[in-house]
């Protein structure tokens, strides 16, 4: 590639740097609350971009008593398997719905699409779940939401769009057609598949609803349930002042360590998921 | 997975004709519409009669029914006033809660304890209260009961109760009550507060002060500013005006009401209610009302308010209290007279009280909500108002202090007049397992450890409340139009008014939103109101 | 292949479909097509009984619906919720927010992380590349409780930007509460909080970019503008295009949260979108036949807007979301 004119680059690195700016200040605030001392965060007006000190008394007071600590076990237990299970149920159907005059394909996809359009109800789901015997188990935070109609719709599209002549080939060398999904379309969409998987294990890990919906026993309560009952007070549909119920309200560091444990295995595991959005493999495949 | 996938096709089979999600066990006694929850010519149940628990004496005693007791230290010596209720059965409990959850009972000192004392294995479905309602429709639509269910006002959730709860009149009514000395002890106010459905009580209340809330404030802050206790519109305007200045602004408030229950209460207009010779006259119509608006928004548009007040919530309100950007902010009385705002903000400056800037107050209700029992034989429900009665036990009982604060030597040790919680007492307590919150409890008192003089303010403040208290007449009643109407109605004013406070609208608007209210409902719900009351409340 | 067991195990629900016909020589073909059928199965059983199995609850609608009772025993209205519907000013009112702040994410907030993509995948210095991705995403997991204290931390009456004019002497700007800026606010929130995130689905499509026409038109002498125009956009835009129908399916709905907790700042009149309408008529309302309703209508300007929006894409030689 020619390389590009100066005022080209220097326009880039502008925007980048606003773009990384607009980012990283409020996230660096946020951080810098949770690690400052509650007098400090007050005598700065409830938020603070650079602490004077550090502690870690937010973290501290959340994570003792070792309630937080089973909760994450749970959600990353949900996220491992759920994740595993959607993406598999997803990329078979995306696969097969993708591949042309599959006898029945148009309508089922319709039907998909119809789901995406047409969400059911609160309690219709919920009389699902029960009438299913889910109620209670941690296959109800998985099984209500096994298949994604966008991520599948969307995964789809990225099968479509690899070109015929690959499947041809590998039809022509005697492959079946769980051959060519596993040996050719997967390792050709890593991409694809690592976005849609990520996005249903953001999913997984950041859900609360189903579970304050299908668990009845808070013993099994995924962390997001968990952290959000730290930070109550602030929840917007908690309703008026009356429910101020004598409950000291959540102080600033410990609605911003809340948000920080939320976010640290995604920000841990993204730079792992990110290394396959790098450019190239597929050249490298079509030669091999 | 192929194990989940083979019990999906079982339970497919099963639930292939999803079209009926009928309850049949409840055809034949639900099918009568919101006419069957009305008190408008049945025989109506008498309240239980109020039998004050004769335990440690409180240091400064209530006058009026409601109100709180006063103590300076924790009482040295606790009555007793409840025996072993249970049967060694399971019970199971729907309630909210604002804390985190509890550790499993396995593994909670403080739940084996409430358990071996109750004598049941109490087994709880907690739901984070900002889902509370979410929850109790899907249990409702559901069809499978706990034991006991704590009741928030929800539409139409009298329809249910009355359908699927036990009918605890001939356990609590009039003089009954007596065999639950504990629930003798709750004040009438929270009784009638819940109100009667079709005559029958079904329900135990959940007491709470009835002085509601108040207006907190920077007592450091207004006293440089030359604020009097005892204050007129003019002074309070004024001092706003001397207090806000930098950083810091004279008032705050949630984005919902802008802190028009202080404006109105000052303005004496009626909450939301006021009895005129058998009708009822809603605030919109009056007077009062209309001051009340246009003196908020006068504040409001001299900048007196925080910004952050058009979309703040409590959390970010009170944040800004403690950090003195506001100078006064409206919250629950309980929180001055149980120490929690005083231990928060410190040295820092001195929180304190207010009263209304005129003659009036609006009361709570006394009332939290109310716990109702799924149906059963008279002795199982008779067993879980023991347990309701055990756990109503008054401050100064070893009942309340063991479902309150746990187990002395475990949770607690004993000090100078106050109970000194050890380490474990910060995950194994009454926030994380509010049994003694929510599935019943305790009237509340005025206790703040070692702050003698605060509890004295907070007693004093009390009455004052009290004696300029404004009721809402409609606590407890019924109206098949509120239920489905009244939801709407309310936001709709109070989006009215927000404009007008905002500066969005002017005055003149005002009369345009209170006639759509009255013609969109409100006179038909003041008719039902008025129908109901005339009924007896 | 263990994880592939489950599909397997399934396989009697595609049988009828495989013995279907047995015709000689068509043999391997349907052999082909069991296995595709095998490949659907899991998928298509989790949206007959978690989707189709609750669809039903859309006759709600019909219904003066009271959750105790259940379908059987509430009280049918016929059409009355959706007369009530389109006769009701503040539906309309809300329909108006909603579509007004629909377009303007369509214009800004639909392209936004697709103009980032580009700019981050033409960033060759690989170091900074990573490091702009990785921080990008992160305003993500903030929730909108916390975005909306930020903005008001930053933009409102006492926050930093007016308290820098302010200082200085000059004219405080009124944003947040100022019904005027409220749906450009409201979209600039999004791009905020979103825009990195939405990044990596583009992401992910340019890395489907054959790298030799790339390589060829360098060749050709092509600058950066029209590679991007001749190379780039052309291979991906079929993601495109379907992103952009299947955001159009969803175009009477904004997002609930961000709107809600702001709502009170603004008043309804610039404010009340569907979804909030629906919100205080259901949840907190009661209403579940009315709310119902409005779902239900939703779904159907949805699913009309898809399928024009496929037909015009078909007509432009695209594959759309399905053909």
């Amino acid at each position: 590639m020619p390389a590009p004119g100066p005022l080209v680059v220097a326009a880039k690195a502008v925007a980048l740097t606003v773009i990384t700016a607009l980012v990283l200040f409020p996230c660096l605030v946020v951080v810098s609350t949770s690690l400052a001392p509650q007098e400090e965060v007050l005598d700065k007006g409830g938020w603070v971009v650079w602490p004077d000190s550090i502690t870690f008394q937010a973290y501290q007071d959340i994570l003792s008593g070792g309630v937080v600590t089973r909760a994450t076990l749970v959600s990353a237990g949900v996220t491992l398997i759920g994740t595993a299970l959607s993406l598999t149920c997803t990329i078979a159907m995306a696969y097969a719905l993708a591949r042309p005059r599959l006898p029945g394909g148009r309508p089922i996809l319709l039907m998909v699409l119809l789901t995406f359009l047409f969400t059911p109800g609160m309690i219709p789901s919920y009389l699902v779940v029960q009438s299913l015997g889910l109620l209670d188990t941690y296959a109800a935070l998985v099984l209500p939401v096994l298949v994604n109609a966008f991520n599948l719709i969307v995964l789809r599209g990225f099968f479509q769009n690899i070109p015929e002549d690959l499947y041809e080939a590998a039809r022509i060398d005697g492959a079946g057609e769980l051959r060519i999904l596993v040996r050719v379309i997967a390792p050709l969409s890593k991409a694809a598949i690592a976005v849609v998987g990520l996005f249903y294990a953001v999913a997984y890990w950041n859900s609360f609803f189903h579970a304050i919906l299908y668990l009845n026993d808070s013993t099994m309560w995924p962390i997001q349930v968990v952290l959000r009952q730290y930070v109550l007070d602030g929840a917007p549909l908690a309703g008026s002042i009356a429910s101020a119920e004598t409950r000291v309200n959540a102080e600033n560091s410990i609605q911003m360590a809340v948000l920080v444990l939320a976010m640290l295995p995604i920000v841990i595991v993204y730079p792992f998921i990110q290394r396959h959005f790098v450019k190239g493999v597929l050249t490298g495949a079509i030669k091999s | 997975m192929s194990a989940i996938d083979r019990r999906t096709l079982l339970r497919f089979a099963g639930i292939a004709s999803l079209a009926a999600w009928g309850v049949p066990s409840l055809t034949g006694c639900a099918s009568g519409g919101t006419g069957s929850v009305s008190n408008t010519g049945r025989d109506r149940t008498p309240w239980p009669v109020h039998r004050r628990l004769e335990g440690p004496a409180p240091d400064l005693k209530a006058g009026v029914d409601g109100a709180l007791d006063a103590f300076f230290r924790y009482p040295a010596t606790l009555s007793r006033s409840a025996d072993q209720p249970g049967d060694g059965s399971d019970v199971t409990a729907f309630i909210p809660t604002y804390g985190p959850p509890p550790a499993p009972v396995e593994s909670n000192r403080l739940w084996q304890a409430i358990n071996q004392a109750l004598g049941v294995n109490i087994k709880l479905n907690l739901v984070p209260i900002s889902e509370y309602k979410s929850k109790l429709t899907t249990l409702m639509a559901s069809n499978d009961l706990p034991d006991i269910i704590m009741i928030m006002p929800v539409p139409r959730v009298r329809e249910f109760i009355a359908a699927s709860c036990a009918d605890i009149s001939d356990y609590v009514g009039g003089n009954r009550v007596a065999d639950y000395p504990n629930l003798a002890n709750l004040p009438t106010v929270s009784w009638q507060s819940m109100g009667r459905i079709g005559g029958k009580i079904y329900g135990v209340p959940l007491s709470r002060a009835r002085a509601g809330n108040a207006l907190h404030i920077n007592r450091t802050a207004y006293d440089a500013a030359g604020a009097p206790l005892q204050w007129t519109a003019e002074q309070f305007f004024e001092s706003l005006k001397a207090v806000t200045g930098g950083r810091m602004y004279g008032f705050g408030a949630v984005s919902e009401d802008l802190g028009m229950p202080y404006h109105a209460a000052s303005h004496k207009a009626p909450q939301q209610w006021r009895l005129e010779g058998g009708a009822f006259v809603h605030m919109s119509a009056t007077e009062e009302y209309r001051a009340a608006i246009e003196f908020a928004a006068k504040c409001f548009q001299a900048g007196y308010y925080h910004p952050s007040s058009k979309t703040g919530t409590l959390a970010d309100i009170m944040n800004l209290y403690y950090s003195q950007n506001v100078g006064a902010v409206m919250g629950n009385f309980m929180n001055y007279a149980n120490g929690i705002y005083i231990d928060r903000v410190g040295d820092r400056f001195t929180t304190d009280l207010a009263l209304s800037y005129g003659d009036g107050h609006w009361l709570g209700t006394g009332l939290f909500g109310y716990t109702v029992f799924k149906k059963a034989s008279p002795e199982r429900v008779k067993m879980l108002l023991r347990i309701c009665d055990f756990l109503a036990a008054p401050f100064g009982t070893k009942e309340h202090e063991l479902v309150n604060h746990g187990v002395e030597g475990v949770h607690f040790t004993r000090g100078d007049g106050l109970l000194q919680p050890t380490e474990p007492a910060a995950a194994e307590n009454r926030n994380s397992l509010p049994i003694g919150r929510y599935i019943c409890c305790a009237p509340e008192y005025i206790f703040i450890p070692g702050k003698e003089q605060q509890v004295r303010h907070a007693f004093d403040i009390q009455n004052t409340l009290l004696s300029k208290g404004i009721a809402n007449p409609a606590d407890g009643l019924a109206s098949p139009t509120m239920d489905a109407d009244g939801e709407r109605l309310t936001r709709e004013l109070a989006d009215a008014v927000n404009a007008i406070i905002t500066g969005r609208a002017g005055m003149s608007t005002w009369d345009a939103a209170a006639r759509r209210w009255r013609d969109g409902g409100g006179a038909k719900i003041a008719d039902e109101l008025a129908a109901e009351h005339a009924a007896g409340r | 292949m263990t994880t592939l067991r489950g599909p397997r195990e399934t396989m009697p629900a595609a049988g009828p479909a495989a013995g279907r016909r047995r015709e000689p020589g068509t043999r391997r073909r349907l052999r082909r097509d069991a296995m595709s059928l095998v490949l659907v199965a899991p998928g298509l059983l989790y949206f007959l009984i978690f989707h189709y199995g609750a669809l039903t609850g859309y006759a709600i609608a019909f219904q003066d619906y009271v959750p105790f009772l259940g379908l059987t025993e509430s009280k049918w209205t016929g059409l009355s919720h959706f007369i009530r519907l389109l006769a009701d000013p503040a539906v309309w009112s809300a329909v108006g927010n909603t579509l007004a702040i629909s377009a303007l994410q369509l214009v800004f907030y639909f392209p936004a992380p697709l103009a980032l993509a580009l700019l981050l995948h033409s960033v060759t210095h690989d170091v900074l590349r990573r490091f702009v991705q990785s921080v990008v995403y992160l305003p993500h997991f903030i929730s909108w409780v916390i975005v909306v204290a930020l903005f008001q931390e930053i933009l409102g009456g006492a926050g930093l930007l007016n308290t820098w004019l302010a200082d200085n002497g000059l004219r405080t700007v009124d944003i947040i509460g100022n019904p005027d800026a409220f749906k450009p606010l409201v979209v600039a929130q999004i791009i905020w909080k979103d825009c990195g995130w939405g990044t990596i689905i583009f992401l992910a499509a340019l890395h489907t970019v054959d790298e030799h026409l790339y390589e060829a038109s360098a060749i050709d002498g092509a600058g950066w503008w029209r590679r991007l125009w001749h190379v780039t956009l052309p291979a991906i835009r079929p993601i495109i295009v379907l992103l952009f129908i299947l955001k159009l399916g969803d175009i009477l709905s904004v997002g609930f949260e961000q709107i809600f907790l702001q709502r009170n700042a603004v008043g309804p009149e610039a404010a009340e979108v569907l979804d909030t309408f629906v919100y205080y008529a259901g949840v907190l309302g009661g209403d579940w036949g009315y709310a119902t309703a409005v779902g239900l209508l939703k779904g159907i300007v949805g699913a009309v807007l898809v399928y024009a929006a496929n037909r015009v894409a078909h007509r432009m030689g695209e594959q759309g979301v399905y053909r």
